[in-house]
């Protein structure tokens, strides 16, 4: 035995226990019209998942599942309907009249409030225009908060990308755009960095120094030499190269051994962990001999983020650690809320789980459900 | 990714469907659902079942998926190929928004069409200028095409 709904109009709700694979559709109409007055089974229509269902056919081939609703529609004008098929010409000046609306009024007075709620659902959702324009590197990197710039702290994720990825990021115009602003103009770079106490403290002259340099500038700013140091990063990965050993001779002739601002530091490399952020990797720099703040900045994909966004990352992921779960999973949380994991507590379970690997978390919300 | 999100989607809609639409995969392929709308009965579209077609993009919840009406419908905001005007279905979707939500709001457009933004223009106009020679012909075509499918 089975429990389903047959869900009419008028919030009309009954429930049934019954075999799928014996009754059939038309049994089991008689048992709704049983149970509903002025409702024969020849006035119902019954619909299961975007199908109608046909009265020979045992519900158990209709794919009804276990407490499956099935929604009912008098169609009240059987007579009149077949007889509109053959003379559909007809049915212009028959059903205007009250034959049509009166029968089924009493049955159809379903709530406008389902019309009305979606509306309000779809709109407070309201989501710029990135949504789709990150949406193409498959949601990756804690877009959590997609509400506008400020939400773009938590890119983080985005560490993990391939180059490919990074590629098609950068043939994007908006981002080109947005890097374009943000570097046309070394001062907002360095308030950027300024702004956070974090990056400040370990500001040693030298850095300053090529933050005023206008060829240093310009390389950062230039796509081509982003390009080719996201994918030698990927190589550095690979081969796991100790920090500072490449330089990139080329043209960096101010980035010296140490500083080398493409280096790949050991936390530039654990930004490919997801749930570290960006400026998390900043943070863990302070511990590692080579240190590189700038791999924060200078890894292209934080480059989009906004500084101060950025620069706010930087400080929730700092005191990360004395924090909740709710607040230390904050992104991801509403990362998953975006894309329709409404449980907070499973979701903090999975994002703890996880370790805040917002795609590892969803792995686990939906073979968990 | 994306079919397990649409999985997600099938198993909640199969647990609480909104009591105006139905949804389901037309076959074994999850990529492609067929669904029914209900009429509102405050619309001249009362009485009527609609059909639609929808198709998930691969990049699913990323992109929107695909909605169409294959019943033909007399709608300002819906052409004859059954294509929908629905800014969540295009620039406004986001990757929060379920079938159901969509099925929702393609439910709440039957009720207050949108002529500011149509589809097609003369229906539009109509709607705006003679609303009960609107209602009149989109009650006629609901007859003709949206209450046709009973029980065969």
């Amino acid at each position: 035995m089975t429990k389903i709904i047959v869900k009419g109009s008028n919030e009309t709700k009954l429930n049934f226990d019954i075999d799928l694979e014996e009754t059939t559709v038309l049994q089991l109409k008689e048992l709704v019209s049983k149970q509903l007055d002025d409702t024969p089974p020849d006035s119902q229509r019954l619909i299961y998942a975007g199908r109608i269902l046909k009265d020979a056919d045992k519900l158990a081939t209709c794919s009804i599942v276990e407490g499956g609703t099935v929604h009912m529609v008098k169609s009240g004008q059987k007579k009149a309907a077949a007889a509109s098929a053959g003379a559909a010409p007809r049915a212009a000046a028959a059903i205007p009249d009250d034959s049509a609306a009166t029968d089924t009024q009493g049955q159809q007075t379903q709530s406008r409030q389902q019309g009305a709620a979606p509306s309000s659902g779809a709109q407070s959702q309201g989501m710029p225009d990135f949504s789709s324009l990150f949406g193409d590197m498959g949601g990756m990197g804690g877009m959590g908060g997609m509400g506008g710039m400020g939400g773009m702290g938590g890119m983080g994720g985005m560490g993990s990308m391939s180059p490919e990825m990074l590629e098609e990021l950068y043939s994007n115009p908006m981002v080109q755009q947005m890097m374009e602003q943000m570097f046309s103009n070394p001062e907002i770079l360095r308030s950027m960095i300024e702004s956070n106490p974090m990056i400040q403290s370990q500001l040693t002259p030298q850095m300053r120094e090529m933050l005023a340099n206008p060829e240093f500038m310009r390389m950062a700013t230039n796509p081509e030499m982003m390009r080719a140091a996201a994918q030698m990063q990927a190589a550095m990965r690979r081969a796991q190269a100790p920090a500072g050993s490449t330089n990139t001779s080329s043209s960096n002739s101010n980035g010296g051994g140490i500083y080398n601002p493409w280096a790949s530091t050991p936390s530039a490399a654990a930004a490919s962990s997801p749930p570290q952020t960006i400026a998390s990797s900043a943070g863990a720099n302070a511990s590692t001999p080579p240190f590189n703040p700038f791999s924060a900045f200078m890894n292209p994909s934080a480059a989009p983020a906004s500084g101060a966004a950025t620069a706010a990352g930087a400080q929730a992921s700092a005191a990360a650690s004395q924090q909740s779960p709710e607040e230390r999973f904050q992104t991801q949380l509403q990362q998953l809320n975006e894309m329709g994991f409404w449980d907070a507590q499973k979701n903090i379970r999975a994002l703890t789980m996880t370790g805040g690997n917002v795609e590892a978390a969803i792995e686990f919300l939906l073979s968990n459900p | 990714m994306a079919l397990k999100r649409i999985n997600k989607e099938l198993k909640d809609f199969q647990r609480d469907p909104p009591s105006s639409c139905s949804a389901g995969p037309v076959a074994d392929d999850l990529f492609h659902w067929q669904a029914t709308i209900i009429g509102p009965s405050e619309s001249p579209y009362q009485g009527g079942v609609f059909f639609l077609s929808i198709h998930f993009p691969t990049d699913y919840p990323f992109k929107p998926p695909k909605v169409s009406f294959t019943t033909p419908i007399y709608h300002p905001n819906i052409n004859s190929n059954g294509s929908i005007c629905l800014d969540i279905l295009k620039d406004q979707w986001s990757p929060a928004l379920t079938i159901s939500k969509v099925l929702l709001s393609i439910c709440s457009i039957l009720t207050d069409p949108n002529p500011e933004d149509p589809l097609v223009p003369e229906i539009a106009h109509l709607y705006k200028t003679d609303r009960s020679r609107y209602n009149q012909t989109a009650k006629e075509w609901t007859a003709k095409y949206g209450g046709m499918f009973s029980n065969s």
